[in-house]
């Protein structure tokens, strides 16, 4: 079920958020159980046999990080303990490989053995990668001694929360737990449904009007060059930036419905963007960019990796396969690998610039932020043709004309669905919102702080979300359901 | 925001623009804008060519042609895209639906061909117009997924329909016409029971030329793009998805022939050269993958007997009287096809209507005379 959807906004959810408080008032237990539930009957909606499959993994790393909690007596990490982590650490990653990394294997081996083995064509399961890394993150504090939670309708809740089941934000069970607990998450608290229903509009009109539009001029940019076309330069840089709105007004509008679903039920959820596009370089890109993901790649596999602690040359390393390793994440595809690469390329640069600059005395360059803030965004950009091409080939058709080879300065765009001036102002629009406007957090804390004119700002949010219910004909998917 | 102010002005937008949209949604469906069911029941229950449907919002025929085929449970059918719209019902002995229009891509013709696998009455007859275009790698629309026809008003609807108005007071139409559809009430012209089109607001000018001297089609030839990407040779994959669903109409329906569609003269000229050498070859590809069912090949004009520009709606579109001509020929060259035609009839009606583009449009109205509307200098 797509939060974009007739079924979710109408029925779904004013089901789910009227049972939820109406159970509440009798007990909070039955009230998280119904919560589990509906967020079941969500995950279900797209394909019911997957449910044995999330309650499997769910049973499975709920016993284990018991039996992790039990191995330590004295609170103190044992043998017995590592051995269960190994053990858990493994069953999720063998889980998340089969479903999604065994046909990229089978074909790689194929391709580097010369072999012809079938491949088996595994349909991967929605939100796979979430829900298998918000357990791992489990598994880890549970043998850290940071998490102690065992009640199990609270874990499956932290587990299936529908709100971030599919697309996350990635969560850790110590920012959920006691929230799921407090008495005042069953009661219904006005000011948190209105800043609800904010952001969820904001999040919508993201997706919706904005995402879906700029989909419009990536998609048949990508297509052509899969098809072998010859992109022009215009054209190649039009749909490289139309894929950047895109990605960025999508899953943000995610991140933005996820937050305000989530504080409808009193619950809040972690913010997972705070305007990237914004960044004056690649390491602030990252702090703001996927943050839960960012965060979680940082403590669970940067870190452990040593971190900066020994030295320049192993951090760039961690560094790059962090990045690597993050790319694979996003998909079995070797462009995502290149993607991690270039991006643990970008921080490695920007580290070592860093550390080189503390040295120098460089001299200040009037505009130097905005000219850092450009070379940060192309960069970016020139990274997601990788992201977003079905292969290698093809993002290699489209970035040989970005870099000004073979495409021609025509300012024609036969693959656009409109005229050049049409797309350009939509995307000229574009860049001045992710890189000038306050992003939804900003504008909602700013609604928060109005105390005159309420029911008037109540109307245009309400008036909003008609309007964009009005533009529910071309629905589609979220573009991180993929991952 | 802790005062209750706010949520009930949120409330307050949610009901009164709900109420607007409720009286909106009331309106398109009576002109035949949303429920797809209804639109169907109203035609059928009409005789043929007296209600007529054409969208002015949704250009998108498959889920329309669909429904038709499953109400109606014809006995022969022809699939293709909107090159396959001018085959009519009164050619055939049998109950016919034409289901052009449905066959914008590879995808959707593969989505008819397994519709037609799984019905619960399958064609007897079922005659496949192939695009060239269909086995062109440089076709981008091949992956295209059909949109669903609209259960509900939508902005795009709102604005459409608003836009329309510009042409036409398609709200007072819909008291007096029959037709269903904004594009219908405003020009005569759409799709009939038995699924063909007519054109008849193009017929008598009452429609702005599209194609004069077809200069439109040139337009997309010269510009690479709108189904004239230059290829040299066709997808042998692309053209195995053609067999493939070919194959699939074939395992319920005893008989099936494939056809590729003519274009104008002047066209057919042009796409003969090298760049389009992948049509010919594409052709020859599915013929060859699709051996035992009969394949006739009309894509060069000259290869429909007695047939002119004359008889063209556009570059790419064959009238109905070129269509006739068309199934009078393979009528003759294949008995079994032969008995599910109306043969005098046919002969009739191309010597009656011949030079024009569209013959049932004057014989349903034999007060309209159809002008040169191609600017081609024929005498109608």
């Amino acid at each position: 079920m797509l939060f974009n959807s007739y079924s979710f906004i109408f029925l779904f959810l004013p089901l789910t958020l009227a049972g939820f408080f109406l159970v509440a008032r009798f007990s909070h237990r039955t009230a998280a159980l119904w919560l589990v539930l509906a967020s079941i009957f969500f995950y279900g909606w797209w394909d019911p046999r997957y449910v044995p499959l999330l309650l499997t993994s769910i049973i499975f790393n709920y016993s284990i990080g018991y039996a992790i909690n039990r191995a330590r007596p004295d609170d103190k990490a044992t043998p017995r303990a590592k051995l269960l982590l190994y053990l858990g650490v493994s069953g999720n990653l063998l889980l998340l490989g089969y479903y999604k990394y065994t046909d990229f294997f089978v074909s790689t081996s194929n391709a580097l053995a010369g072999t012809d083995l079938p491949l088996l064509h595994i349909v991967l399961p929605l939100g796979i990668s979430f829900f298998s890394f918000t357990q791992i993150a489990f598994l880890v504090d549970v043998y850290r001694g940071l998490a102690r939670e065992y009640n199990p309708i609270h874990y499956t809740l932290f587990v299936t929360y529908f709100p971030h089941l599919i697309a996350g934000p990635v969560l850790h069970h110590k920012q959920m737990m006691p929230q799921f607990h407090r008495p005042e998450t069953y009661r219904i608290n006005i000011a948190n449904v209105n800043v609800g229903l904010t952001i969820f509009t904001i999040g919508l009109f993201k997706k919706v009007i904005l995402a879906d539009q700029f989909a419009l001029y990536a998609n048949p940019v990508f297509n052509a060059a899969a098809a072998g076309a010859s992109i022009t330069t215009v054209e190649a840089w039009l749909g490289a930036l139309a894929y950047s709105l895109q990605l960025y007004f999508d899953f943000s509008a995610y991140s933005d419905m996820a937050i305000g679903l989530s504080k409808l039920f009193n619950i809040d959820l972690p913010v997972n963007f705070n305007s990237p596009y914004k960044s004056r370089n690649i390491i602030e890109f990252w702090r703001r960019w996927h943050m839960t993901l960012s965060a979680f790649l940082r403590d669970y596999l940067y870190f452990p990796l040593g971190g900066n602690r020994h030295g320049a040359a192993r951090r760039y390393f961690n560094l790059t396969a962090t990045m690597v390793l993050g790319g694979l994440w996003h998909g079995a595809n070797w462009t995502f690998v290149l993607w991690g690469a270039l991006h643990g390329f970008y921080l490695v640069m920007n580290h070592g610039w860093q550390a080189l600059s503390a040295r120098l005395p460089w001299p200040r360059i009037p505009g130097g932020a905005l000219i850092a803030g450009a070379v940060t965004f192309v960069a970016v950009v020139i990274a997601w043709v990788l992201f977003r091409a079905a292969d290698v080939d093809t993002a290699v058709r489209i970035l040989r004309p970005m870099a000004g080879q073979g495409g021609g300065l025509s300012l024609m765009v036969p693959h656009m669905p409109s005229p050049l001036a049409v797309v350009f102002l939509w995307i000229s629009g574009g860049l001045a919102v992710v890189t000038l406007a306050p992003n939804s957090l900003e504008i909602s804390a700013w609604l928060d702080t109005r105390k005159s004119r309420q029911g008037l700002l109540g109307y245009a949010v309400g008036a909003t979300l008609v309007f964009i219910v009005l533009n529910f004909n071309k629905v589609s998917t979220f573009i991180y359901f993929n991952f | 925001m802790t005062e209750k102010r706010f949520l009930q002005g949120f409330l307050t937008a949610l009901l009164s623009l709900g109420l607007i949209l409720l009286g909106l949604q009331m309106l398109l469906t009576k002109v035949g804008e949303i429920d797809l069911e209804h639109i169907v029941s109203r035609q059928l229950a009409a005789p043929n060519g007296e209600v007529l449907f054409l969208s002015g919002i949704n250009q998108n025929a498959f889920h329309y042609k669909m429904m038709l085929f499953d109400r109606v449970q014809p006995d022969v059918v022809a699939i293709g895209s909107s090159r396959a719209m001018e085959v009519r019902g009164e050619f055939f002995n049998d109950r016919f639906v034409t289901l052009g229009g449905s066959v914008g891509n590879l995808q959707n013709l593969e989505a008819v061909a397994d519709h037609l696998a799984r019905s619960v009455a399958p064609p007897k007859l079922a005659l496949v117009y192939v695009d060239p275009w269909l086995f062109n790698a440089r076709y981008t629309d091949n992956q295209a997924a059909v949109p669903d026809f609209p259960k509900f008003v939508s902005a795009d609807m709102l604005w459409g329909s608003l836009k329309a108005l510009r042409h036409g007071n398609w709200v007072r139409n819909s008291f007096k016409s029959p037709n269903l559809g904004i594009f219908a009430l405003l020009n005569d012209e759409g799709f009939a029971r038995d699924g063909s089109q007519y054109y008849l607001g193009t017929q008598t000018g009452k429609v702005s030329p599209y194609d004069l001297r077809f200069a439109t089609t040139f337009g997309r030839i010269s510009g690479d793009h709108q189904n004239f990407q230059r290829n040299s040779r066709a997808d042998p994959a692309l053209v195995a998805r053609i067999c493939s669903a070919v194959a699939t109409v074939r395992k319920r329906t005893p008989h099936v022939v494939i056809i590729a569609p003519p274009f104008a003269t002047p066209i057919w000229a042009r796409l003969s050269s090298p760049d389009y050498a992948y049509i010919e070859d594409g052709y020859a590809q599915l013929a060859a993958c699709t051996k035992g069912t009969p394949f006739f090949n009309f894509a060069n004009p000259a290869s429909i007997s007695g047939s002119t520009d004359c008889e063209f709606v556009d570059g790419l579109h064959g009238g109905d009287v070129t269509y006739a001509r068309m199934l009078s020929q393979i009528g003759t060259a294949d008995p079994v096809i032969s008995h599910y035609l109306r043969n005098d009839f046919l002969a009739v009606y191309i010597e009656q209507y011949k030079g024009r583009a569209g013959g049932t449009v004057l014989a349903m109205h034999p007060e309209i005379k159809e002008i040169d509307f191609l600017g081609l200098g024929c005498r109608k």
